[in-house]
Parts: C-alpha cells; sequence; structure tokens
C-alpha cells in the first residue's frame, strides 16, 4: 500500500467540482463531434495512491482501449481515458453513427473514434484546471492504447510508493449506450503536491 | 438557414487589433513553455503580425515561395464551431523539424513519418494554447480535435483547393516565427470561427474591461 495522500473534504468538494466543469465543457464539444447528445456524467472523482489507482481502473475488464496524452506546461503529466474493451468498441459505435453491436474487433476506424473521444475529454479536462485552479495545461497529440492498465504506466513508476493519481470514473449515456470509462491523470510527485495546494486554495 | 455575417472595412478597429495581439502573445507563450518542455530546449516563438484578413487571402494557404505547403487542420468545437490550420512551407516545415530535434540543417531531405509526427505535435500545441488563451482573456471555451496533416503540392495550389471548411468572409492569420539556438523557420496560423463577430465582440468587451 502506498503512502497516503488523502484530500481533505473541502479539497475534494473543489475536485468534484473541477469534474462537473469539465462535463460540461466535454458535453458540447462531444456533441458537436458527434452530431447527437451524448450525456457525460462523473460519479467519482478522487485522488488514489498509483496501486490503489491502477486497481482501480483495471476492474474486472482486463483489457482496455483509449489513448494516453501527455500534460505539459507549469505541472507536468500524463493523462489515460480508458475503456474496457467491449465499452470502447461501443462508444466508437455510438461517435461514428453506426448501429449498436457493429464493431466486433479493433479495426483503425473504431481506434480513431476512441482517440477523437479521448482528445475531446483531455481538452475540457484541462480547461477545467484553467478555469477553476488556474493551471495551464496543454496536452499533447493523444497516442491510442489497447492493453491491461498496469502494461500503460511504467513499471518503476507504477510500484513507487509515493507516486498518486487522480482517477475518475467517466460515464456516458445515450440512446444507444450506456457505459463508463476510467479517467487517470497521473503528475510527477511535485506536481501532485502542486495540485492539492491549488485545491486547497480554490477552498 | 444560416445567416452569414457581412463586414464593412474597416474590418476591424485598432482596439481590437490591440487585443488580437495580446491574445496571440499569451497563446504563444504558453505555447512556448508547452514546446520547450516536450523537446527539452528553449523554443521561442514571435508573431511578426496577427491580423484579421478576408477568408480569399487564406484559402489557398496565403502567398509565398512556389512551394509544396504542409498542412495540420484541427477543428474546433465547443462554444464555437470553426478550423484551425498550421501552414508551412516544404522548406520551413523541414527546417523547423531539424530545429525542434536538435539536428543540424540539411540532414533531413525528405518528409518521414517522425517529421509529420513533430509538425502535428507543433499544431497541437499551437492550438491548445490559441484555446487556452481564448478562455483565458475571453472566457470563450473551447477544445479541439486530433490534428490531421496532409502536404498540398504545386497542382493544389494552383487551382486553389481550400484548406478546409473555411467559414464566413473574415479570418484570423498569424504569422509564427519559431526559434531555436539562433535557428527560424515561419509558419502561418488561420482560425476561422464560425461567429467570428461574437470572437470580436468578446474582444471589444476585454478591451473595455468587461472580462478578465
Amino acid at each position: 500500500m502506498g503512502n497516503s495522500l488523502s484530500l481533505s473534504e473541502y479539497q475534494q468538494d473543489a475536485l468534484r467540482e473541477v469534474a462537473n466543469i469539465m462535463v460540461g465543457h466535454a458535453t458540447t464539444a462531444l456533441a458537436r463531434l458527434s452530431n447527437q447528445r451524448i450525456d457525460i456524467t462523473i460519479p467519482s472523482i478522487e485522488v488514489l495512491s498509483m496501486e490503489e489507482g491502477l486497481a482501480f481502473a483495471s476492474g474486472a475488464s482486463g483489457i482496455v482501449a483509449g489513448v494516453r496524452t501527455r500534460l505539459l506546461g507549469r505541472i507536468s503529466g500524463e493523462m489515460f481515458i480508458i475503456f474496457p474493451r467491449e465499452s470502447a468498441f461501443s462508444l466508437s459505435d455510438v461517435v461514428r453513427g453506426l448501429p449498436p453491436d457493429h464493431t466486433r474487433y479493433l479495426n483503425p476506424s473504431a481506434a480513431s473514434a476512441l482517440v477523437e473521444v479521448g482528445n475531446v475529454i483531455a481538452g475540457a479536462c484541462l480547461g477545467a484546471f484553467y478555469q477553476l485552479l488556474d493551471i495551464s495545461l496543454i496536452h499533447s497529440v493523444p497516442e491510442f492504447v489497447y492493453d491491461v492498465p498496469n502494461a500503460l504506466v511504467a513499471a518503476e513508476r507504477a510500484q513507487a510508493p509515493d507516486e498518486h493519481m487522480v482517477v475518475a470514473t467517466v460515464a456516458f449515456r445515450s440512446p444507444d449506450i450506456h457505459l463508463a470509462g476510467s479517467l487517470m491523470l497521473l503528475f510527477s510527485v511535485e506536481s501532485m503536491v502542486e495540485l492539492v495546494d491549488a485545491l486547497e486554495i480554490r477552498t | 438557414m444560416t445567416q452569414r455575417h457581412r463586414y464593412n472595412p474597416p474590418m476591424h478597429t485598432e482596439a481590437e487589433a490591440d487585443a488580437l495581439r495580446e491574445l496571440g502573445n499569451v497563446a504563444f507563450s504558453h505555447a512556448a513553455t508547452a514546446l520547450s518542455g516536450l523537446v527539452g530546449k528553449r523554443v521561442d516563438i514571435s508573431l511578426p503580425s496577427v491580423r484579421i484578413v478576408p477568408t480569399t487571402e487564406v484559402e489557398g494557404g496565403g502567398s509565398g515561395p512556389d512551394e509544396p505547403l504542409f498542412i495540420v487542420t484541427l477543428r474546433i468545437l465547443g462554444d464555437q464551431q470553426g478550423l484551425l490550420a498550421l501552414i508551412f512551407g516544404q522548406n520551413d516545415a523541414l527546417t523547423l523539424t531539424e530545429m525542434l530535434e536538435g539536428v543540424p540543417h540539411g540532414t533531413r531531405t525528405t518528409f518521414t513519418p517522425a517529421a509529420e509526427g513533430i509538425l502535428t505535435e507543433v499544431a497541437n500545441i499551437m492550438c491548445g494554447s490559441a484555446l487556452l488563451a481564448m478562455y483565458r482573456m475571453l472566457r470563450i471555451s473551447l477544445v479541439h480535435s486530433v490534428p490531421m496533416i496532409r502536404l498540398r503540392g504545386l497542382s493544389a495550389r494552383e487551382t486553389n483547393e481550400p484548406l478546409g471548411s473555411i467559414e464566413g468572409d473574415l479570418a484570423i492569420l498569424v504569422d509564427a516565427e519559431f526559434s531555436v539556438e539562433n535557428r527560424v523557420s515561419h509558419g502561418k496560423m488561420v482560425i476561422s470561427l464560425h461567429d467570428l463577430q461574437y470572437f470580436l465582440d468578446a474582444l471589444n468587451m476585454y478591451q473595455d474591461g468587461g472580462s478578465t
């Protein structure tokens, strides 16, 4: 078990406010991208140790599909938006306007649609960080990932006791889908301290 | 039916031009920081000019040397819809990728997928920075799509093949100069917004102290 970095109730409230703002940005942008309304909610967001966060994101799903992007700016890190394999296919179908269960195996078109969704979520998340916490971040071009969650993070990092991550559940709902993925924000120890300080200032 | 906005000269006021320059400087300060972090060396970006021009001036990728163009486009989504394009002549594109990779001039003679990746990343960062600055100064909330790169050959330039879905009569045209260790590369950035008047109104409000 990693060293604990527990947020105060007020800091946790500030993090939930970040999530609420992110939902607003992401819903609008995804509607533009997909030409349909897809409701997004973030039922949970918290700071966990790396070990706990990876266990949370893995769930019982095994292989996940999604995107990884680097975060550049005053603080730096990386972001993952990942979905259980079948959920990833369903989401890519909806975004492309295809009938449910159209995608049965990974193909470039499905991957490209997921990268677009991940890109929108990443942009919305960083917009919320700036809006609420005055932290300016830019993300790199997202890349598609398809693996088990533990393999996405460098081994030395996954086992480092002081490393923490922000983990959120991101749920998508439309007439054709009701699914959820995980958002993972990995920062260096110093950057995570700065983020937690910013949450404190917000409160 | 969508009504297109019509503008009469002068196309923008001095106050709008000042705010536009300030917006550009804020945006590219972010971009330079992010690019420097990405490549591990200091990258400077300056803006010789930022202005609002008739779309006819940018539809063909702008004037310049008779050479193929590398164009990276991103869709803008959110409070506004639009398009952002980063445009480099072939020589400037090759020079910029060499500069960012830290290899000597003339090392790269053809465009490889790795070089395309670098240009795409530059456009992604420039767009992200521009949108962040728009939120910071004007409170216009936007996100962008994944960038797409393409090579536009001379024949396409001759036929004035459009850059993409540029809307309205006017677009924002930015001349950008990238510097790394005394080497320089030039590019252009075009921003087309579905409702440019909304953007100009926000610029005016900012100049009047109506925004932060």
